[in-house]
């Protein structure tokens, strides 16, 4: 279990982590998301001990990861895949990390073979595709056999192929019960995966929880409504705290009301419908307005 | 299988994980490689030929041969910086730190490795040039005199001494940098350079803390008591301990506390 109480970074006047509580739950995929520059990253080094925390905490099963006797063995962690000298082979490199908590060599050929590199551990790392510098960071993060795996933007800069790999590798590790903590700036990437969810912004949490109750909590359903009485609908439906946003003459956005109200509206009135239907946000809509409000970088939007 | 539960960091660990890195590196073992062979060649050179060493002036110090030292001294500066600037020029020092979160182990570990590979090839290096030294006799003050007869004795050791010195010095230097061009560029500058140009454009009461410069002891450790100027071999060995005290002391507190 990740726990994070109050956890704050300062780079000089700049705040990359701003107060940030969140729990991780032991046996589940949980996605780390925030767009670019929200401070994921920040918090994933403060996680493992490479950033030193301005203030508050993180743990890992109440412990810093400083604090652990044999760090690897409790979170395998992936921050970038070229943590990695690139004149070092694949094999000397893991070899050195291994050694490091007296792990056994066989264990090294065996996360190759994991992470279908043993052809090529005995070649610099530096020649190595990005796909392959990935599986290379899978692979060290996989040495110490840890409960807890930490990935940072593990699909970032992948071909479709590798971005398959890594989900099915993650899918068949949560399915072991271990616990997965994947950051990404793509909604559509974690949602195919993740249970749970920690959403920041500016350093901030946005939000956290499952994935259903992010979605219960992003906004109402709406309501697309065709007829050819738009106008007089609209007019019949306001007062019942509901808002109306108009696409073209015929068609309807609202919410606010649910589709059986706006039928019973309509037929009271004698009014027309040509479509009558409710949907809920995708997760990447709900995830957008969560967060538009909380992008460091946001494109100026020209003036309508 | 799963990793057995003994599984845990140790010294020891941190030693051979140290030690793989040093070889799994072609630059590294290669800089250090030169750093003997230049030894090695250079003075091997000077015992044959026996000009300089065996010369009037030269010719009553039975270890000049050490005189070449500080030039694989030099070598193995450049070999301590870049054994630990490359983890930081390629993003690998945070694979070390999250392996050894700790982080002092593995400062510790890289100075032992070196500082032990050093000084065995060193003592090897010595051994044999001595020997090389009996078979040319062309530096008549050694002739026949034993390897630990003291006249002979404590100017091998302090030239030897040198060897590990400059290792752990630019393993130190390089710590601080984080940065192999600036730290060499500083080596040169600061503790090559700077000696030899400054002490002209100072006035004459400050010239004296450039004797205290690693180099100007280390010259001092070298000649083995015949040099007593400005101060003896005792002191010259608490000056360069001083330095690396307060320049390891520097990079640990730096590596240890500071984000990486």
């Amino acid at each position: 279990m990740i726990v994070a109480e109050h956890l704050t970074k300062k780079y000089g006047e700049h705040t990359a982590v701003n107060d940030l509580s969140f729990t991780v739950r032991p046996g589940l995929v949980t996605g780390f998301l925030g767009p670019n520059g929200a401070g994921k990253s920040t918090t994933m080094r403060m996680l493992v001990g490479l950033d030193i925390p301005t203030g508050g905490l993180i743990t890992v099963n109440g412990k810093e990861y400083r604090d652990l006797p044999d760090p690897l063995r409790h979170v395998g962690v992936m921050l970038d895949a070229k943590a990695v000298h690139p004149g070092r082979s694949a094999y000397h490199h893991l070899l050195a990390v291994a050694q490091t908590h007296r792990l056994p060599r066989s264990r090294v050929q065996e996360v190759l073979e994991m992470v279908g590199l043993a052809s090529v551990a005995r070649k610099r790392a530096g020649g190595f595709s990005l796909g392959m510098g990935q599986r290379l960071g899978v692979a060290t993060a996989l040495l110490g056999d840890p409960e807890v795996l930490v990935l940072d933007e593990p699909v970032n800069g992948l071909d479709p192929d590798g971005v398959l790999w890594i989900r099915r590798l993650l899918s068949s590790l949560a399915a072991e019960g271990r616990t997965v903590f994947l950051s990404s700036h793509l909604m559509s990437e974690l949602s195919l995966i993740a249970e749970d969810l920690v959403i920041i912004g500016q350093g901030k949490l946005l939000m956290a929880g499952s994935v259903e109750e992010f979605l219960g909590e992003a906004g109402p359903r709406r309501v697309q409504v065709v007829s050819p009485d738009a106008g007089a609908l609209a007019e019949r439906l306001q007062g019942r705290g509901c808002t109306i946003t108009s696409t073209d003459r015929t068609t309807l956005e609202i919410q606010g009301v649910d589709a059986a109200e706006i039928g019973s509206v309509a037929a009271e009135h004698g009014l027309v419908l040509y479509e009558l239907s409710s949907r809920s946000l995708s997760l990447e809509e709900a995830f957008m307005e969560l967060t538009q409000t909380a992008v460091e970088y946001s494109t100026q939007e020209p003036a309508r | 299988m799963r990793p057995t539960s003994t599984a845990r960091i140790t010294a020891w660990g941190l030693l051979q994980s140290e030690w793989t890195k040093l070889w799994s590196v072609r630059s590294l073992w290669i800089t250090l490689a030169v750093a003997f062979a230049l030894t090695l060649g250079l003075a091997g050179y000077m015992i044959l030929d026996g000009e300089m060493l065996g010369g009037e002036e030269a010719g009553h110090i039975p270890f000049g041969w050490t005189a070449i030292y500080p030039v694989g001294m030099l070598a193995l500066v450049i070999l301590g910086v870049l054994t630990i600037t490359n983890e930081y020029n390629n993003g690998s020092v945070r694979t070390s730190m999250v392996a050894a979160p700790r982080r002092t182990g593995v400062l510790l570990a890289k100075a032992a490795v070196l500082t032990l590979i050093t000084t065995v090839l060193g003592v090897v290096t010595s051994v044999l040039l001595y020997g090389l030294l009996q078979i040319a006799g062309t530096v008549p003050s050694a002739d026949g005199l034993s390897l630990f007869d003291p006249d002979m004795f404590w100017g091998v050791l302090g030239g030897t001494a040198v060897l590990p010195y400059g290792v752990l010095f630019g393993l130190l230097l390089g710590g601080l940098v984080r940065n192999a061009a600036a730290a060499i560029v500083l080596y040169f500058g600061l503790f090559q350079m700077a000696p030899e140009i400054l002490p002209a454009l100072l006035p004459a009461s400050l010239t004296g803390i450039f004797d205290y410069m690693p180099l100007a002891a280390a010259n001092v450790m070298r000649s083995g008591g015949l040099s007593t100027e400005p101060y003896g071999v005792a002191t010259s060995i608490i000056v360069l301990l001083a330095w690396l005290i307060v320049l390891g002391g520097t990079t640990w507190w730096l590596l240890k506390y500071r984000d990486v």
